[in-house]
């Protein structure tokens, strides 16, 4: 081939160019540190890099915002639950304390202060907020667990409320009968109360009351979650006590009715005596005559917010078990709904607990009819424990719950038991002075047959003394497996927030791992060697100084030159 | 016995050639860095030698300069055009391929579609569904999905302006063309003259004629011939006269002789698009004051018109198409007819609530075109276009499209008024045979080819995410809305997208999608057509106006009135609906299930997670929804390495075929430099001859036998 200088300007070029862009290249990926520049260098390479940036951002969110937030959100709930378990155990000890033997006057007071002071404290941490949410309240973070406010007269708000209990849930108590019905000396039909009685008015119950008319019955009863409540709730089938059975293959849930007469439905409250009530051929002057004289009654007591139950509605009950053969299904559930509208503002919001229907006249919707909210409805089809969870992603398809539920720690009936304490320590409490009273009526000079009577007031009010105090103590003894309940479920759930925390503090760790392999497998895939870039700059510029050289030489001179 | 003078003869021949070989070597110096010059040649021949009638016969007669020649081979031209055809072709994918991969990197310089994506995805979503209550978490959400708006509108709209690009580029090498094909008609017959006369070529002006068919290889595909003219008078005599042939595009003929061809740009009219992303104003190119077009988007039309071609219009070989399942039918439109001339000149006024026949023609795609069956991967043009039918071009007005229990479609095309624009009406069709198709397969991944695909990510994505938000409450307990939309062209006003005006083959309910349908159709007193027109002017249905849609946004009123289909959905127009940047609180976050669960309930947002990262919920070209720029970033990013390969390649080959043709027409200044001095040689030593002579008529004359 006839090779011509241009031929040689030409192939020079070609070859300078291709050195110069090797070296572009190479001085680009020096000045940038990164191995590619634009996708098509190496598309692999770019595509790789965009998933690795995609897994990186992933984990920098799970590790520092989401475990973070996680964290703090644990650090509160722990802090409040701590506090309700000790309230808890301070219960359990007190309990037993109160539960053995006799207690002195001194001892029981100190025993009503601090029942008292538990009452006030076990429900004051329920309402600790995380950034202005309630930690507690599961999704209805914007929710008081307490309601905060009074809800009453006007301003009150109806809540229809499933409680959801079991036979276990049922207790018995020892009612002191106190209330006698007779002729009094002018001859009248009256009923009086020893526990009203007072030294003033003893000559009063000259006839109608001694001894042996004080006498103890034991009563089968529900505490329901709430004091004053308004009523039971009557649906079309009158009113009915429900419970869980299970049909079909594979078993299913379903509830089964059980109506209630509604002549043996009785609706009263705790206070009412001197009823002259008579039921099945008994005079009954108080409630909880009627339940003693009626196997059938259901006899409400609105006030204190307690159903009692007639021997047969009880042991009726009482044959509501679990079935063991289905594991999901709770056979030994009872339903019970009722009514409440007026609510102080250290009462519990039901819809943390229940399954409900709040309606409410005063805030109304944008129809102008009332609100109906319904609440937690898939209680009722027997999912009550998974429920509200809410969950912090903290790695690719690992979640971790951080909040604790109200109903885990904080128990409405905890309350409602210290309650009924409470007031026996208080019945107690007040037979005594009275019993303390007739003691100074009996040092006082009268004759003998004054002398009688107050004896005999006195006897009859001693007896019921004791026996209040046997209730009391029968209380205490019987609330010790329960609050001991309670005291296990809250340190339970205050043990699960300390796991939970733990488990966070693992996988923080692991985060924080994987957030540097990340990075570190991001670096590999596009940051360059530094050293061989150096190294192949270094040779590139070797190459393009040689050939500028030998370029530079040979079109130097050609044969014109030398003519 | 031959003259005594005869030798002073020879050395002045002598004398002459060796001067027109130095001036040669002169010329070919001073041409070494002409671009396009061959290195010129004295031809000589010993000239006819003398009969001198003595024994020692004929004497030679000394040189005869004939003419001057230019040293060059036709055959490395034919291969360089054809070399500097795919360099141009490459050269140019190279140069817009660029430029798109620009708009789908994402790094640290360029923030793309991952990025952007993530942040809505990884932390908006998850500091929503940590605070699913807060409204300034949901503000931040809204405020990242406007950006991943932002970045598709951004990035569609510099497609759309690269195309505009390529278009004016067309246009460039389309009028370069024209110049170049006079250019050489001229130089045909400037060459003619010259030749005509006797042997000497035209050897600059030929020169010239190949340095311009150089420039003309790299913008189109050429071939040349050059014949010459039979003499008329003795048909098998040749010549000088010739006929030099251009052809380009694969044998369309450019030139022939002293005759051109020209070619025009025409723009497309707003109602003549072929897809529905295409900019306004593309050419078509067409023969000037003929009816047969330019073959533009011929496979083997070559060189940079065929690399710009490719980028502006290239497809990846999916173009609308199928056979007609109907036989052609009409439907009466009402219509006002804007005034326009008759074939005779006659200006025919403008008529008002004409009733105008309007031919139609149904078909049924492939069932090998799966992209025919998603109304999310259509691109077809929402104002109208060109449809093809039995390779005849026909406009039309409106589309339809009708979608059976089987999920087979069947498209329906309203052919325009005939006097304005198509100048026949539809014949008779062959159902199951007649061929309809709409734009041309381009077997590249260009522009249309990339708007697409954020097109058909922008709907589907859209349209999942909405119907989960649709799906669900807010908070607050309200109906949950969507949260993606597209603006209505020409107003602020958005679209309403729903469930009952849905096209694509993931949609499940479609019995009760169709009854949806008949009642829309009921309520818009559409009860007697038989598919709802969702594009052109036919059957518009009204859509919700802004005020409308925020007056109904959360009351379950049962008015599904004016839902619009996602197709009219684009990467363009993709927009965040207002209602809901205004007012972040209506952002659902809870599954119906749960809406009495509380502010914090959050299920729903757990379901739009898996919408944009579980493959079953949304699925793109087989990947999830956060893998769209994995997959078009594959396509472009290989698209450009592929083309800088061949670029390069090719770059290297012509280079090469350059230097093969240097070797043989280059100017060597050694060489020349030797001619130099042997030419000189000559021209001295014929000098010498003469001064030899000079003596030797000097002895002769003055001192013999004198």
């Amino acid at each position: 081939m006839r090779i011509t200088n241009k031929i040689i300007q030409n192939n020079n070029l070609n070859n300078l160019t291709v050195n110069k862009v090797l070296e572009d290249k190479l001085a680009t990926q020096m000045s940038s540190l990164k191995k590619i520049n634009r996708p098509s260098d190496d598309p692999v390479i770019a595509i790789r890099a965009l998933r690795l940036r995609s897994n990186f951002e992933e984990v920098k969110q799970y590790n520092e915002r989401n475990a973070e937030d996680a964290e703090s959100w644990l650090d509160i709930t722990d802090g409040a639950l701590s506090n309700v378990s000790g309230v808890l155990e301070s219960m359990v000890a007190d309990y037993t304390k109160g539960a053995n033997g006799d207690l002195t006057t001194d001892q029981r007071d100190i025993l009503l202060t601090s029942l008292k002071h538990y009452r006030d404290e076990v429900y004051s941490t329920a309402d600790v907020d995380y950034a202005g949410r309630y930690v507690f309240a599961g999704y209805r973070t914007d929710t008081s667990i307490k309601f905060g406010e009074t809800r009453t007269g006007n301003n009150k708000l109806q809540y229809d409320i499933t409680y959801q209990f079991n036979r276990d849930d049922i207790d018995q108590i020892d009612y002191v009968d106190t209330v006698t019905r007779g002729t009094n000396g002018a001859g009248q039909n009256v009923v009086l109360d020893l526990r009203k009685l007072s030294r003033s008015n003893y000559e009063d119950y000259d006839g109608i009351s001694d001894e042996t008319n004080v006498t103890s019955t034991q009563i089968h009863r529900i505490i329901l979650p709430y004091q004053n409540i308004d009523d039971l709730i009557t649906g079309a089938d009158g009113f009915t006590i429900s419970h869980v059975i299970s049909t079909g293959t594979p078993p299913v849930q379903s509830t089964e009715n059980v109506a209630i007469v509604p002549s043996k439905i009785y609706p009263h409250n705790a206070t009412d005596s001197g009823l002259n009530q008579t039921v099945n051929g008994v005079v009954c002057e108080t409630p909880y005559d009627i339940a003693v004289a009626d196997p059938d009654a259901v006899v409400v007591l609105k006030d204190t917010g307690e159903i009692l139950l007639g021997s047969n509605i009880y042991s009726r009950m009482m044959g509501y078990r679990d079935n063991d053969t289905t594991a999901n299904i709770n056979e030994g559930e009872i339903r019970i709904n009722f009514r409440k509208s007026e609510w102080l503002a250290d009462d519990l919001r039901p819809e943390h607990y229940f399954s409900c229907t709040s309606t409410d006249t005063v805030k109304l919707n944008a129809q102008g009819g009332p609100t109906v909210i319904d609440y937690n409805h898939k209680y009722l089809e027997g999912k009550y424990d998974a429920d509200q969870p809410i969950e912090y992603d903290v790695g690719t398809g690992q979640v971790i719950r951080i909040n604790t539920m109200a109903k885990e720690a904080f128990n409405p009936i905890i309350g409602r038991s210290l309650d009924d304490l409470i007031a026996s320590i208080e019945d107690v409490q007040n037979l005594e002075k009275i019993q303390a009273q007739m003691a100074e009526v009996l040092k006082l000079p009268m004759d003998l047959a004054q002398q009688q009577k107050a004896q005999k007031q006195y006897d009859a009010v001693s007896k019921a003394y004791t026996l209040a105090k046997n209730t009391m103590q029968h209380l205490f003894e019987h609330g010790i497996t329960r609050v001991q309940g309670f005291s296990d479920a809250a340190s339970l759930a205050f043990t699960a927030c300390g796991s939970r925390g733990s488990k966070l503090a693992l996988i923080k760790n692991r985060l924080e791992d994987q957030q540097v392999t990340f990075e570190d497998l991001k670096s590999k895939n596009e940051d360059i060697d530094m050293a061989e870039v150096i190294t192949n700059l270094t040779s590139a510029q070797l190459t393009y100084q040689a050939s500028l050289m030998a370029i530079g030489k040979v079109s130097n001179t050609t044969l014109l030159n030398y003519l | 016995m031959a003259s005594q003078f005869f030798g002073l003869n020879i050395a002045y021949k002598g004398l002459t050639a060796a001067n027109a070989s130095l001036n040669t070597t002169a010329n070919n110096i001073s041409n070494t860095q002409t671009k396009g010059y061959s290195r010129q040649e004295v031809v000589t021949k010993a000239a006819e030698p003398l009969r001198v009638f003595a024994n020692y016969g004929c004497a030679g007669a000394g040189v005869d300069a004939l003419y001057v020649e230019r040293i060059r081979d036709e055959f490395y031209d034919n291969k360089y055009w054809n070399a500097q055809s795919n360099n141009g072709h490459y050269e140019s994918l190279e140069y817009y391929s660029k430029i798109i991969e620009t708009q789908f990197t994402d790094d640290k310089a360029h923030v793309g579609f991952s990025t952007i994506f993530d942040q809505f995805r990884i932390a908006g979503l998850q500091e929503t569904m940590k605070t699913a209550h807060d409204e300034s978490a949901k503000k931040q959400f809204i405020g990242f999905a406007g950006q991943l708006t932002d970045y598709f509108n951004n990035t569609y709209a510099e497609l759309m302006s690269t195309q505009e690009d390529c278009n004016q580029e067309i246009k460039t090498q389309i009028d370069r063309i024209n110049s170049i094909a006079a250019e050489i008609v001229s130089l045909n017959k400037q060459i003619n003259t010259l030749e005509i006369g006797g042997n000497s070529p035209a050897n600059e002006l030929r020169d010239a004629r190949t340095l311009l068919v150089d420039e003309l290889g790299k913008l189109v595909s050429v071939s040349t011939k050059e014949i010459h003219v039979m003499d008329p008078n003795d048909p098998d005599q040749e010549t000088n006269v010739t006929r030099y042939i251009v052809t380009i595009g694969g044998g369309e003929l450019l030139v022939d002789g002293y005759e051109t061809r020209e070619l025009e740009c025409v723009a497309r009219a707003t109602y003549e698009k072929i897809n529905q992303t295409d900019a306004e104003g593309l050419y078509d190119v067409r023969w000037v004051n003929e009816e047969s077009s330019f073959g533009l988007q011929s496979p083997v039309l070559g060189g940079t018109l065929q690399g710009l071609v490719e980028m502006r219009d290239g497809n990846n070989n999916e173009n609308f198409n199928g056979i007609a399942s109907k036989p052609s039918g009409t439907v009466t439109i009402i219509e006002d007819i804007p005034a326009y001339y008759d074939d005779f000149g006659n200006y025919i006024p403008p008529k008002k609530n004409v009733p105008v026949s309007h031919d139609t023609i149904t078909l049924r795609p492939d069932p090998r075109d799966k992209f025919m069956f998603d109304l999310n991967k259509s691109n077809l043009p929402e104002s109208g276009g060109i449809i093809r039918i039995d390779g005849k071009e026909f406009h039309y007005d409106s589309w339809s499209v009708a979608i059976d229990s089987n999920g087979d479609y069947e498209y329906t095309f309203v052919l325009s008024h005939e006097t304005a624009l198509n100048p026949e009406r539809l014949g008779g069709v062959n159902v199951g045979a007649t061929r309809v198709e709409i734009g041309d397969a381009i077997d590249y991944q260009g522009i249309p080819y990339y708007m697409n695909q954020m097109n058909e990510w922008v709907r589907t994505f859209s349209q999942k995410f909405n119907d989960t938000l649709r799906s669900g409450y807010t908070a607050d307990g309200d109906i949950g809305m969507d949260l993606f939309t597209g603006e209505v062209a020409g107003s602020n006003e958005q679209w309403l997208f729903g469930e009952d005006m849905r096209y694509d083959t993931d949609y499940n309910h479609f019995q009760t999608t169709l009854d949806a349908q008949n009642a829309v159709r009921q309520r818009l007193g559409l009860a007697n057509v038989s598919y709802i027109t969702i594009c052109g002017s036919a059957a518009s249905r009204p859509y919700l106006t802004k005020a409308e849609d925020t007056q109904l946004a959360g009351q379950n009123t049962g008015l599904q009135y004016g839902y619009d289909s996602y197709y009219k959905l684009t990467a363009g127009n993709f927009q965040i609906k207002s209602f809901l940047e205004d007012d972040p609180k209506r952002l659902a976050t809870k599954t119906e299930r749960n809406k009495t669960d509380g502010e914090s309930q959050y299920d729903l947002l757990e379901e739009l997670q898996l919408v944009m990262t579980d493959k079953n919920k949304m699925s793109f070209r087989g990947c999830n929804a956060s893998e769209f720029l994995q997959c078009v970033m594959a396509d472009v990013a290989l698209n450009t390495s592929n083309a800088n390969t061949l670029s390069s390649n090719y770059t290297n080959i012509s280079k090469s075929i350059d230097n093969q043709r240097i070797s043989i027409s280059g100017v060597d200044e050694d060489e020349e430099a030797i001619n130099l001095v042997k030419f000189q040689n000559s021209y001295n030593l014929a000098s010498r001859m003469i001064q030899t002579l000079t003596e030797v008529y000097d002895r002769l004359i003055t001192q013999t036998g004198v």
